[in-house]
């Protein structure tokens, strides 16, 4: 055979050996032995192919286009490589088609046992920051007491009648819907359980959310019946409990999760809001309500811990101005603490979803 | 992995039989699982369960039987009865508690 091959002819196995050295830097895995080398094609010492990964792209998947441009240059034979970056999100095997929305991929509830915590906040950055890295994302608010997300979002426009279902109002490229849009600005809400059951449905199934890889779901605080509802209609992918540092907080955080795994809905992690405040005039940093409580609960109960969020007038100013501090490109401190939480969230999810829900069969 | 049921038959011949994921089985009969229902109005009043066939069938719509059964979130499942009722959530961890079959039984007195 070898009389007419060239002697530096490339193959496929050395151009896969040497991709196998490229770690997946949040999955810590390598990206052969993840299935994201797709459309691999060898010609003459030109190597092309497309590395799909199962989240956004984050800048920590530029570096793995970097690393894998390298290490396909020293492989003997490689005179040209053309690597392109892709991204394909999926639901949890076994979940994909048996729920009221078969359309949204992955639904991700932000809970706190405790008030004021910055759930919302929280929610709609991490649905901000998972957009701008390219996933489709809707925003569902389901605290119907304390409606936020219109404001968060700076999102006025109330949804329109489809032909179905609710045609949500779109902004920044995040679908919204929220009990705000439904209620003049000084009506409350004053429901008992059933009504609430009801909404939560509605929210989810009279919705027109089309395609999505993320629904983010902003609940209230609590353990009641709108956190019922939520895990009974839908099998819920994971929930984010969302924490300040301070004991009291997540003691009442600690009863959240608490529920969540009575309904065997997976915990995605603990985030920490308002971790530490850094003086913008003397930079001196004060942590107001102690440090580190949420990574020692996760130590303890042995959760993914997603990250810090100092408290920032930015933040706070941003918030109401209904300008989203993730939408900011540059490195600001904050923005890209943001950031990393989505990265934090979007790879528990994945990792979430490589483990299939074991379907049961029902035989009448 | 969280205790989970693998499958359920509502039809097989000794009630429901439920296969779980740690490979334990067992058959629970329908009026045991119609008593048992955890919703607050079952609660509050026990239903009146019949087992035997109606002497007078024509008034009555024969011995308790679920007619269907869905799963609810990652937790439960949700029983249909031919008595009209089917409000009850019955998580997993309740369904395994109220196990019939002896193994689980002396586990519960011992």
């Amino acid at each position: 055979m070898g009389l007419f091959k060239k002697d530096r002819e490339l193959d496929e196995g050395a151009v896969l050996a040497a991709l196998q050295k490229v770690q997946d830097p949040d999955l810590n895995q390598d990206i052969v032995s993840l299935g994201f080398i797709k459309d691999l094609k060898l010609d003459g010492g030109r190597v092309s192919s497309t590395i799909e990964f199962n989240m956004p792209l984050f800048p920590s998947k530029r570096q793995v286009q970097l690393q894998a441009e390298e290490t396909l240059r020293e492989v003997p034979g490689v005179t040209d490589v053309l690597i392109s970056l892709a991204f394909s999100i999926n639901a949890r095997a076994g979940t994909e088609t048996n729920h009221l929305i078969p359309t949204v991929r992955n639904t991700i509830a932000v809970a706190s046992g405790k008030g004021g915590v910055g759930k919302s906040t929280v929610a709609v950055n991490l649905a901000v920051a998972l957009t701008k890295y390219g996933a489709r994302v809707g925003l569902m608010d389901a605290d119907v007491y304390g409606p936020s997300i219109p404001i968060l979002m700076g999102a006025f426009d109330p949804p329109s009648a489809g032909t179905a279902k609710i045609l949500p109002p779109e902004i920044r490229g995040i679908k919204l819907i929220s009990m705000g849009y439904f209620l003049p600005k000084d009506e409350a809400v004053i429901w008992r359980g059933p009504m609430l059951h009801k909404m939560v449905q509605q929210f989810l199934g009279d919705v027109d959310w089309g395609e999505l890889d993320y629904l983010v779901i902003d609940l209230p605080p609590g353990t009641g019946d709108i956190q019922l509802s939520l895990c009974q209609t839908i099998p819920l992918t994971g929930a984010v409990v969302v924490s300040t540092p301070q004991d009291l907080a997540l003691e009442v955080a600690s009863k959240a999760i608490a529920m969540f795994k009575r309904l065997n809905t997976p915990i995605l992690g603990i985030a920490e809001n308002m971790s530490y405040y850094a003086c913008p005039r003397c930079g001196n940093r004060d942590d107001i309500f102690g440090h580190g409580g949420a990574r020692k609960a996760c130590e303890k109960g042995g959760y993914p811990f997603l990250g810090e969020i100092p408290l920032s007038t930015l933040i706070r100013t941003r918030s109401d101005d209904g300008q989203p501090l993730a939408l900011e490109d540059g490195e600001s401190p904050i923005s890209r603490a943001f950031t990393d939480l989505a990265r934090a969230v979007a790879t528990q999810v994945s990792l979430n979803n490589a483990q299939a829900v074991p379907l049961i069969s029902i035989e009448e | 992995m969280a205790l989970a049921p693998k499958s359920i038959k509502l039809s097989a011949p000794k009630g429901i039989e439920i296969q779980w994921n740690d490979g334990h089985q067992a058959s629970y009969p329908h009026a045991l699982l119609r008593t048992q229902c955890p919703c607050a109005a079952c609660r509050d009043h026990p239903p009146e369960v019949k087992t035997e066939p109606d002497p007078l069938p024509i008034y009555g719509k024969g011995p308790i039987k679920a007619t269907g059964a869905e799963q609810i979130g990652h937790y439960a499942i949700q029983f249909h009865w031919n008595d009209g009722h089917s409000s009850g959530i019955y998580p997993f961890a309740y369904l395994r508690e109220i196990c019939p079959c002896d193994e689980c039984q002396s586990k519960r007195l011992g």
